[in-house]
C-alpha cells in the first residue's frame, strides 16, 4: 500500500466517494437524520437556547416582540367578536377586582369622613353600629339604602328581543318584550345621536334615572341585562348583575352568537338571574308602630299648637278691641300687650271719669282676661271739667243758711245759684277757678245771693246784733235846711244806709221774737211860727218814713210822730228827724 | 316563541303607520317616533300550530333631508320598504332607502310593499320598470292600508320567510 501511491486525482475522488458513500452527497444522509428527529433536537434544548441568546445579545425579544404583536393584532381584527366574547367574563372579572379596590377605599375614605361628622343621628347611628359590631360606615349605608328590584330583563343585543324576564310582580311583566325592543331603540338613538365618531367606542346608555325608579343597563358583548330598580341602589346590587350578565354569557355563549329568535334554550336563566332580584325594605311592624306613636304625637302637638294659636287668636281680637273701642271721657288706654295668656292693659283714668269695670261690662268685655294697670291722670275733656264743677258744687260744705245749685244754660254755660256767706262765695269761686280746664266752661257765679255775715243764730248773738242795731237805728237823725221839708240828696243816700240797717234790725227782731216799732220823731228850730213849725215836723217826718217805705222797709213799724219847736240852744240841731226803736219781747 | 324583528322603512306620508295600525296592538304612543325616530309594536302570526311573535319597528317617515339610523336595522329578520302608488316620488325615495339599507345590511331580506292600492293608480311608472325594481326586493305585495288588502298576507309571509 505504501509503495504504490495512487495519484492525487485519485485519492481526492476516493475520499469524496467514502465520504459520498458514508453521509451522503451534500450531507444527504446527515441531514435527513437530522430532518427526522429536528422537532425531538430542537425541542430538547429550545427554551435554554433562547434562555442563552437572549441572556446574551437580546436578539430573541427583538425578532419575536413585533412577530408576536403581528399576529396578535392579525387574529384580533379577523376574530374580534370572538376573542371579545371569550375575555367578556376575564375582563368583567378584573374591572371588577379593580373598581371594588376603589370603592373600598372610596368607602375608607367616606367612612373616615362621616367619622368625623357629629350629629345626633350620628351619635345614635354610631352607637347602634358599635352595639351590632359592625363598621360605622356600613351601618350607615345600611340604613341609606332602601330598595327592590322589580324586574329583570334579558335582552337580545343585535335584535332587541327579549330572551328572558323575571319580575318580583308577574302581573306587570306583560309587556316586556316592547318594553325591551323599546329599549334597545333607545340606546341605538343615543348611540346615534351623541356618538362622536365611527371609530370611537360607541355611547351606550347605563342608566336611566327618574325621582324614585332606576333602569340599570349592564352590556355584554351579546345580551343587555336590564334591572328596574325602585328606591336608592347599594353598590353590591350593580355587583350582583354584572356577574349575573357575565355568568349568562358564559353559560349561553352558544345560543346567543347562534340567536334566531327562538327563547326556548334560555329558559333555564332564572336560576342566574333570581339572585338578582333583590329588595330590602326598612319598614317592618316596629316601624309601623312606632310610625303610629309619632303620628299620634304629632297629633297632639298640632292639636295644642291649634289650641295655642286659639288662644292666642282670641287673646289679639281682645287686644285689638281693646285698641278699637272708644274709652269712655278721661280714660286713655296708652299700651295693650299679651303676656303669660292674658292681655295687658295700661291706662290711665281721670278720678272723675267712669271706673275701668264700667266701661269693659257696657263694652262686654271679659274683664277677667284683662289685667288693668290704672294710673290716675287729670283730663280737660269739658264732659269731665263739667262732673268735677258737679262734684264741687254738690259736695261743698255748706252751713244751715247756705245753699248752693248748679244750672246749666247751654252747652258751655253754667249758673252758680244760692245763699251763701262772703266768705263761702269767695273760697267756691276760688275752688272753681281752680278747676283744671275750667277755662273751656264759662260759670258765672254772680247769681249768688251772698248773705251778711252776722246773720247768725246764736240767740245771745243776736240779742247783741239786735241791740247794735236798736242802738245804730235809734242813733241815727236826717237832719233838713232851714224851712225845708224835702230831704235832700246826701240825706235820701243816708236813708239808703238807714234802711238796710232798719231790714237787718227787722231780720233780727224777727228771729229773736221781738216786736219792734220805730219812731220817727220830725222837729224844727225855734224860727218861725210853732204852727208852721209843728206843719213842717210833720211833714219831716213823713217824708222820712216815706222814703223808707220806699227802701224796702215794712210802714207798720214806722210811726212818724211831729215834735214841733225844739228849744235848743243850736238851733241846726233842731232841724231834723230823729229815730226812736222801741222793743218788746212777743207774748 | 319564536321572534323576528321586522322594520318598516319609507318616504313620509306612503301609510306605514296606517299599515301597521291594521294590524297590530302596541303600548307605545305615537309621539315615540318623533323623539327617537322609532315605535315598535307588536303582532303574533300563527300557522300550522306555529307561533311567531314580530316585533315590528315602525321608523319614522325618510326624505332626502332626513335619513335614518341604519342601526335600527341591526338584528332584523326582514324589512319593509313601503312606497305610495299615488306619487311617483315615493318610489325613487323608497330605491334610495333600499339602497342606504342594503349597505349597512346587504343579508337582510327586503321586501316591496306599494301602498294605497285603494285609490287609481297615478304614477307614471310602467309595470315593467316596477318588474325591474321589484327584482332588487326578496317579494313584492301590493297593499291598501284603508281596507286591509293583503295586510295581514304580507306579514304571515315575512313571519314565516
Amino acid at each position: 500500500m505504501t509503495d504504490k501511491v495512487p495519484p492525487s486525482e485519485f485519492t481526492d475522488n476516493s475520499l469524496e466517494k467514502v465520504r459520498e458513500l458514508l453521509i451522503g452527497r451534500d450531507d444527504k444522509f446527515v441531514r435527513e437524520k437530522l430532518d427526522h428527529d429536528a422537532k425531538g433536537f430542537v425541542s430538547n434544548v429550545v427554551s435554554e437556547a433562547l434562555l442563552e441568546r437572549e441572556s446574551k445579545d437580546g436578539s430573541v425579544n427583538k425578532v419575536l416582540v413585533p412577530l408576536v404583536e403581528k399576529s396578535l393584532n392579525r387574529s384580533i381584527e379577523a376574530n374580534s367578536e370572538k376573542i371579545v366574547g371569550t375575555l367578556y367574563p376575564l375582563v368583567g372579572a378584573l374591572v371588577r377586582k379593580a373598581v371594588s379596590a376603589f370603592l373600598v377605599e372610596f368607602v375608607e375614605r367616606t367612612n373616615a369622613l362621616i367619622e368625623n361628622s357629629l350629629s345626633p343621628k350620628s351619635i345614635s347611628w354610631r352607637f347602634k353600629a358599635w352595639q351590632s359590631g359592625i363598621k360605622y360606615s356600613e351601618y350607615v349605608a345600611a340604613q341609606i339604602y332602601q330598595y327592590q328590584v322589580q324586574q329583570l330583563l334579558v335582552i337580545h343585543r343585535e335584535t332587541g328581543t327579549l330572551l328572558h324576564s323575571i319580575s318580583a310582580d308577574p302581573e306587570k311583566e306583560k309587556d316586556a318584550d316592547l318594553i325591551s325592543s323599546m329599549l334597545v331603540a333607545i340606546n341605538d338613538f343615543v348611540a346615534d345621536a351623541f356618538g362622536v365618531s365611527s371609530n370611537e367606542p360607541e355611547n351606550e346608555l347605563g342608566e336611566i334615572k327618574t325621582e324614585d325608579f332606576t333602569l340599570l343597563i349592564k352590556i355584554g358583548p351579546q345580551a343587555l341585562l336590564v334591572a328596574a330598580v325602585t328606591g336608592s341602589i347599594p353598590p353590591e346590587v350593580r355587583g350582583k348583575l354584572q356577574q349575573a350578565l357575565e355568568d349568562f354569557h358564559r353559560f349561553y355563549q352558544q345560543p346567543l352568537i347562534n340567536y334566531e329568535g327562538d327563547n326556548a334554550a334560555f329558559d333555564g336563566c332564572e336560576t342566574i338571574l333570581a339572585d338578582c332580584l333583590v329588595s330590602e325594605k326598612k319598614e317592618g311592624e316596629g316601624k309601623k308602630s312606632k310610625r303610629l306613636v309619632g303620628a299620634a304625637l304629632l297629633l297632639v302637638v298640632l292639636i295644642a299648637l291649634c289650641t295655642l294659636s286659639f288662644l292666642r287668636l282670641s287673646l289679639s281680637i281682645l287686644k285689638s278691641d281693646l285698641h278699637e273701642l272708644s274709652p269712655p271721657p278721661g280714660v286713655v288706654v296708652t299700651d295693650a300687650y299679651i303676656s303669660n295668656g292674658k292681655v295687658h292693659a295700661k291706662i290711665l283714668r281721670d278720678p272723675a271719669a267712669d271706673n275701668i269695670e264700667k266701661w269693659f261690662s257696657d263694652s262686654d268685655i271679659d274683664l277677667s282676661r284683662i289685667i288693668v294697670s290704672e294710673e290716675p291722670f287729670v283730663s280737660l275733656k269739658p264732659s269731665i271739667v263739667e262732673r268735677k264743677l258737679e262734684k264741687l258744687i254738690r259736695d261743698y260744705p255748706l252751713s244751715e243758711h247756705e245753699t248752693i245749685s248748679l244750672d246749666k244754660q247751654n252747652d258751655n254755660k253754667w249758673i252758680v245759684l244760692g245763699d251763701v256767706f262772703a266768705s263761702t262765695a269767695i273760697n267756691l269761686t276760688q275752688k272753681i277757678n281752680n278747676l283744671p280746664g275750667i277755662s273751656s266752661l264759662e260759670v258765672d257765679t254772680s247769681p249768688l245771693s251772698i248773705k251778711a255775715e252776722y246773720e247768725i243764730d246764736n240767740a245771745a248773738l243776736q240779742k247783741v246784733a239786735l241791740t247794735r242795731l236798736v242802738n245804730k237805728v235809734s242813733s241815727q237823725s236826717v237832719l233838713f235846711a232851714t224851712n225845708q221839708e224835702a230831704l235832700s240828696e246826701v240825706q235820701l243816700a243816708k236813708l239808703e244806709i238807714l234802711a238796710n240797717d232798719v231790714k237787718q234790725l227787722l231780720s233780727v227782731a224777727k228771729k229773736t221774737n221781738t216786736i219792734v216799732s220805730i219812731v220817727v220823731m220830725g222837729a224844727s228850730d225855734n224860727s218861725g211860727s210853732s204852727a208852721r213849725n209843728r206843719e213842717l215836723s210833720q211833714k219831716r217826718a213823713e217824708n222820712v218814713v216815706n222814703s223808707l217805705i220806699s227802701l224796702g222797709v215794712e210802714s207798720s213799724v214806722l210811726i212818724p210822730v211831729s215834735l214841733g219847736e225844739l228849744p235848743l240852744q243850736n238851733p241846726s240841731m233842731g232841724r231834723s228827724v230823729m229815730l226812736n226803736v222801741l222793743i218788746s219781747s212777743a207774748l | 316563541m319564536i321572534q323576528k324583528k321586522v322594520c318598516i322603512l319609507g318616504p313620509t306620508g306612503v301609510g306605514k303607520t296606517s299599515l301597521i295600525k291594521q294590524f297590530v296592538e302596541g303600548i307605545f304612543s305615537e309621539k315615540y317616533k318623533t323623539t327617537i325616530g322609532v315605535k315598535i309594536d307588536k303582532k303574533q302570526v300563527n300557522k300550522e300550530g306555529r307561533g311567531i311573535q314580530l316585533l315590528i319597528w315602525d321608523l319614522e317617515g325618510i326624505d332626502r333631508y332626513c335619513g335614518f339610523n341604519p342601526r335600527y336595522l341591526r338584528g332584523a329578520s326582514a324589512y319593509i320598504v313601503v312606497v305610495d302608488q299615488t306619487r311617483s316620488q315615493s318610489l325613487t325615495e323608497g330605491m334610495e332607502i333600499l339602497e342606504l339599507a342594503k349597505e349597512h345590511y346587504p343579508d337582510i331580506p327586503a321586501f316591496f310593499v306599494i301602498n294605497k292600492t285603494d285609490l287609481p293608480t297615478s304614477w307614471h311608472w310602467s309595470e315593467d320598470e316596477l318588474d325591474s325594481y321589484s327584482q332588487k326586493f326578496a317579494l313584492l305585495t301590493k297593499t291598501s292600508a284603508k281596507t286591509g288588502e293583503n295586510v295581514e298576507s304580507l306579514f304571515n309571509t315575512i313571519a314565516f320567510w
